[in-house]
């Protein structure tokens, strides 16, 4: 199991390197540079220009800039945002948080609405209602998070006269407000996975029960509940387990749309400010938080198969 | 893609009750037929099929309901929601099939040279999408967007760029599996050339899962572009976007909910149809997936 981690970590380092790469990159694509963002309109005195930049390293090659940049990473520091003045990590640090819940708690809706939908198709597989879930999953494939996220504002305001709290509530500071503020965001954006988990849970459940051993199961007499429980849901869950764990990158990229609509103080609205306001550190260092969250999520997803399937290991 | 929206993951399933009588397992293909080529027709058609401009305002009209004058409604500006919702069809669908073309393009082409050439190329080519493939796709979109500018065009590359790790991928696997069988090796035997072996006898028997990987990416774009204008960055006003609609609406949503209710229904309508084209075309090119 050992070297299976130390084989994927050694995969993992060019990946982020990468990651990094790209991250620092994408500032060279933007028409002018840096000192023109800043200075806008006022850009006209040569020397002056030329102080800044050499203030800025842009005097210096990309390659040392690049050298320059990752060191300071290393060190936790990723710049100062063009705008408050403040660190990226520091900005970063404090919206992150926000977003992991609203995944998290996405992810919860997922699999709570997936699994025994996915159950019940499977177990009544043939019949009328097998085939009405089966339409929900491509209805709910179908529903963009953030015009799902709209209707529930309209209904919560129209019909139900209430509005969520609003403002940075974390679950572990402020647990009923933070639930109360979560529940309609992560409704909108769990739903697309949890058709998701339901597609799946029904496909493996099916694939469980054509298996000899369940079928033993049943012939040594256990009760259908105890071998739906025990044999069939157990095993199938591993490859939804994977894939909610491997989808966690679509919730990061939903987070974006579904922070806006509820006005949760998140990456999402980060990113969107540093796009609004060009403040271009700030984007940068979202990209890399968010690219290798993704790598090291992905990491920790093989490690668990691993150790869940032997097999995956050589 | 960790990063991928869940239409490209794993759709097979919801046809797959073996024992349905094929008329009946055809049926959901056929109607994804029919809504498709419909929103086509609509879209190149939109000017015969409705008589209002869509951008023209009327401060007279603003926020009118449903109704015979506007069968969809009338936004803050007065302007028709019915032609808006038509007319946004073609940004829908031109951004949905143009960024899939990239990506095919680009994917077709790495995923070619990844495969054929296997060893220290291959290695590169795929760990270069690896990276891609690690960011959030809208994210990632978002940053392209915002480097190259808001227009509809760089809305296109910038979803065709962010998804062309998908094809690279589904190129290199489909490739690889048909390389390696008894036929590729016998034309090889032959004395055939790497390229004329490639385009006559690997690609065309490797085409399924990438032309089913193209049919269900492309209700994956028009979410991605209906996302980017919800979010201001994608297609500007006043050009229709039935995103960029939703966006708008959310100011006015609670005095005249029609603004919201209608462009999101033509998304979903849009994004469901695709899914569903996408079902059939799996079903009849590769007929294994179907049960799964």
């Amino acid at each position: 199991m050992l070297r299976f981690v130390v084989r994927r970590l050694i995969v993992l380092v060019p990946i982020v390197l990468g990651v990094s790469v790209l991250s620092f990159l994408l500032l060279y694509l933007i028409p002018g540079d840096v000192v023109d963002i800043l200075m806008g309109t006022e850009s006209g005195d040569p020397a002056r220009l030329a102080e800044m930049r050499k203030l800025f390293g842009l005097d210096q090659p990309v390659l040392v800039r690049y050298a320059t940049w990752l060191g300071d990473l290393l060190h936790g520091d990723l710049g100062r945002s063009f705008v408050t003045r403040r660190p990226v990590t520091a900005e970063i640090l404090t919206a992150f948080p926000v977003t992991l819940q609203l995944t998290v708690a996405a992810l919860v809706v997922a699999l709570m609405v997936g699994v025994p939908l996915g159950l019940l198709a499977a177990v009544k597989r043939g019949s009328l209602g097998s085939a009405a879930l089966g339409g929900l999953v491509l209805v709910g494939l179908s529903v963009p998070n953030f015009w799902l996220g709209i209707l529930l504002i309209l209904f919560a305001s129209l019909y139900l006269h209430w509005f969520p709290p609003q403002g940075l509530l974390l679950v572990w500071q402020q647990p009923l407000e933070a639930v109360k503020q979560l529940a309609f965001p992560s409704l909108a954006l769990g739903l697309a996975l949890a058709a998701m988990v339901m597609r799946m849970t029904r496909t493996c459940v099916l694939e469980v029960l054509a298996q000899d051993y369940v079928r033993t199961a049943r012939a040594k007499g256990l009760a259908e509940r105890g071998v739906i429980g025990h044999h069939a849901l157990r095993n199938a869950l591993i490859p939804v387990v994977t894939l909610v764990g491997l989808q966690f990158g679509y919730l990061l990229g939903g987070a974006i749309v579904i922070e806006e609509i509820f006005s949760l103080p998140g990456m999402g609205r980060l990113v969107l400010r540093s796009i609004a306001q060009r403040d271009y550190p700030l984007l940068q260092g979202i990209l890399l938080v968010g690219g290798t969250t993704i790598v090291l999520l992905n990491l920790w997803v093989d490690i668990c198969y691993g150790l869940l399937d032997p097999r995956l290991r050589r | 893609m960790a990063s991928s929206t869940p239409v490209s993951v794993d759709s097979a399933g919801v046809s797959g009750d073996a024992g349905r009588r094929p008329a009946l397992r055809r049926l959901p293909s056929f109607i994804g037929v029919v809504l498709v080529a419909a929103l086509a027709v609509i879209a190149l058609a939109a000017p015969l099929l409705v008589g209002a401009d869509p951008l023209a305002m009327n401060p007279r009209a603003r926020f009118a309901p449903p109704g015979a004058a506007h069968p969809l409604g009338t936004d803050q500006f007065g302007r028709d929601i019915l032609s808006r919702v038509v007319y946004g069809t073609r940004i829908s669908l031109g951004v949905g099939v143009g960024s899939v073309a990239i990506s095919l393009a680009v994917g077709l082409a790495l995923g070619s040279v990844a495969a054929m050439r296997e060893g220290v190329v291959d290695d590169v080519v795929m760990r270069t999408m690896d990276v891609l493939f690690a960011f959030p796709a809208i994210l990632l979109a978002l940053a392209f967007v915002a480097v190259l500018g808001s227009s509809a065009r760089n809305v296109v590359l910038a979803i065709g760029l962010v998804y062309i790790p998908v094809f690279a991928r589904t190129v290199r696997a489909a490739l690889l599996t048909v390389k390696h069988r008894e036929f590729v090796e016998a034309t090889r035997a032959l004395g055939r050339a790497e390229l004329s072996t490639y385009a006559r006898h690997v690609l065309p028997n490797a085409l399924a899962p990438i032309l089913v990987q193209a049919s269900l990416s492309i209700s994956t774009a028009v979410l991605a572009e209906a996302a980017l204008s919800f979010l201001g960055v994608g297609t500007q006003p006043p050009t229709p976007s039935w995103g960029g609609m939703l966006s708008e609406s959310r100011a006015f949503m609670e005095v005249a909910p029609w603004t919201a209710v209608f462009p999101g229904t033509a998304i979903m309508l849009a994004v469901f149809s695709f899914n569903l084209l996408g079902d059939g075309v799996r079903d009849y090119l590769d007929p294994r997936l179907t049960n799964l």
